[in-house]
């Protein structure tokens, strides 16, 4: 019925004490240590003065290799994973680049993990894709990323591959001394 | 811009700004940049789906956590999860977490010298039923005080964390009681301009849900806005 359009609940602050409530689901990650294809994300989250944050909750969510959502797909697959930020704002989580699913448009994206943050000071949270700074092949060709004229915000999307193999996504609330503010999105309803 | 994946759209008025200097903490968190609004993909249209092995049948009652009762005026908070053409959001996972009935939060960096309790440690959770119920008994949780401005006061809340059948419709926020008169003073909530959006986080007391002897109980459904989702989510 058009004429039912109820008024969406509005955002509230998650706060500064949360934990005990829900880092019950905290410290799972994607795939098991020594899985095929396990690669470690991992970064830190920063306020304007460049300072970590050691209170944000982080949550991921991806496909898995085939570009598949549950329940299509394995079931010991989740796609999602959160994260309380440490003492340092750091969060670290074991997944898998995951495959390639379509844009609204029918058109091949890269391969990215959906990002949302949650903190005290945050008002609604912050949304962010992950990009991969190695697939600079498919990067080149994806809509979204095509479509961001400023390379500077662009690159803030790019998880950075490591020495040690691991892939480095910081999220940075504001411009500050650590870099330029992580690109965030909204979504058209 | 060929694909039209970013779309030129004001952000919604509806909820609070990332910027509220009543609110102190958005100072140096809130983005300065502003946000694409985008199309969502496939990713953003999917939610993840949590299962009933996680969640235990007490987890939904936080007056049963412990060996003994918690102190405090004993509730029953229950409501329905919809999509905004009022659709129930079927077995997905709703996550509470609150102060107890002194103000007092079980946490480590909490430091209001109220006292803790041993039976209560304030963190719930369960999935929603068929029709998009949730049902939680818990203890009426005190205003608390902060550190935000001079003689600043919590209105009595609990933090309510929810997911839809789209990621984009993530949500997490505040539940408030009717009639307290720490709302009217509160940055948090009054983050939120319009007072009859506000309205919106303010359950009301339902004598259906009281359990005689036993419990008040108050009502509070959710709304969750953000794109439909694909067909094959629903
Ligand atoms: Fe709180």
């Amino acid at each position: 019925m058009s004429t039912l359009d109820l008024g969406i609940t509005p955002s509230q602050t998650i706060g500064p004490f949360f934990r005990f409530g829900t880092e019950w689901i905290a410290n799972e990650d994607l795939v098991e240590e020594g899985s095929i294809g396990a690669i470690i994300l991992k970064g830190m989250v920063y306020d304007g003065a460049g300072e970590p944050v050691p209170d944000a909750m982080i949550e991921i969510w991806q496909a898995d290799k085939n570009g598949k959502f549950p329940p299509n797909t394995v079931e010991s697959w989740m796609g999602f994973a959160r994260r309380l930020t440490d003492s340092s704002g750091t969060y670290t989580v074991r997944t898998i680049k995951p495959g390639q699913v379509p844009a609204s448009s029918g058109e091949m994206q890269a391969p990215h993990i959906f990002m949302v943050v949650f903190a005290r000071g945050l008002l609604k949270p912050v949304f962010t894709r992950v990009y991969f700074g190695d697939e600079s092949l498919s990067n080149a060709n994806d809509p979204l990323l095509t479509a961001i004229d400023d390379e500077s915000a662009r690159s803030t999307l790019l998880a950075v591959l490591e020495g040690d193999g691991s892939y480095r996504f910081d999220v940075r609330l504001q411009d500050s001394p650590k870099g330029q503010q992580t690109q965030f999105f909204l979504f058209d309803e | 811009m060929a694909s039209g994946i970013i779309l030129a759209k004001p952000q919604s008025e509806e909820d609070p700004p990332y910027h509220y200097p009543a609110y102190k903490s958005t100072a140096l968190r809130g983005p300065n940049r502003a946000p694409l609004v985008i199309r969502p993909g496939e990713t953003e249209l999917h939610s993840p789906v949590f299962g009933e092995g996680r969640i235990r049948s007490n987890d939904n009652d936080l007056t049963a956590q412990h060996a003994g009762e918690p102190i405090g005026e004993k509730i029953v908070v229950s409501g329905r999860l919809m999509d905004s053409k009022g659709r129930p959001i079927r077995n997905q996972l709703v996550e509470i977490w609150q102060a107890n009935s002194c103000g007092r939060y079980a946490h480590a960096l909490d430091d209001h010298p109220a006292p803790l309790d041993p039976n209560f440690t304030g963190g719930g959770r369960t999935l929603t039923d068929g029709e998009g119920n949730y049902r939680f008994t818990t203890i009426k949780p005190a205003a608390y005080p902060w550190g935000n401005h001079p003689n600043a006061w919590r209105p009595a809340h609990i933090h309510f964390s929810f997911y839809g059948t789209a990621f984009t419709q993530r949500l997490i926020t505040q539940m408030y009681f009717p009639g307290d008169p720490l709302i009217e003073s509160d940055p948090i909530a009054n983050s939120i301009r319009d007072k009859k959006v506000l309205n919106r986080l303010v359950s009301s007391f339902d004598w259906d849900l009281t359990i005689p002897g036993t419990a008040l109980g108050y009502r509070w459904d959710i709304i969750l806005g953000g794109p439909n989702p694909t067909p094959e989510a629903l």
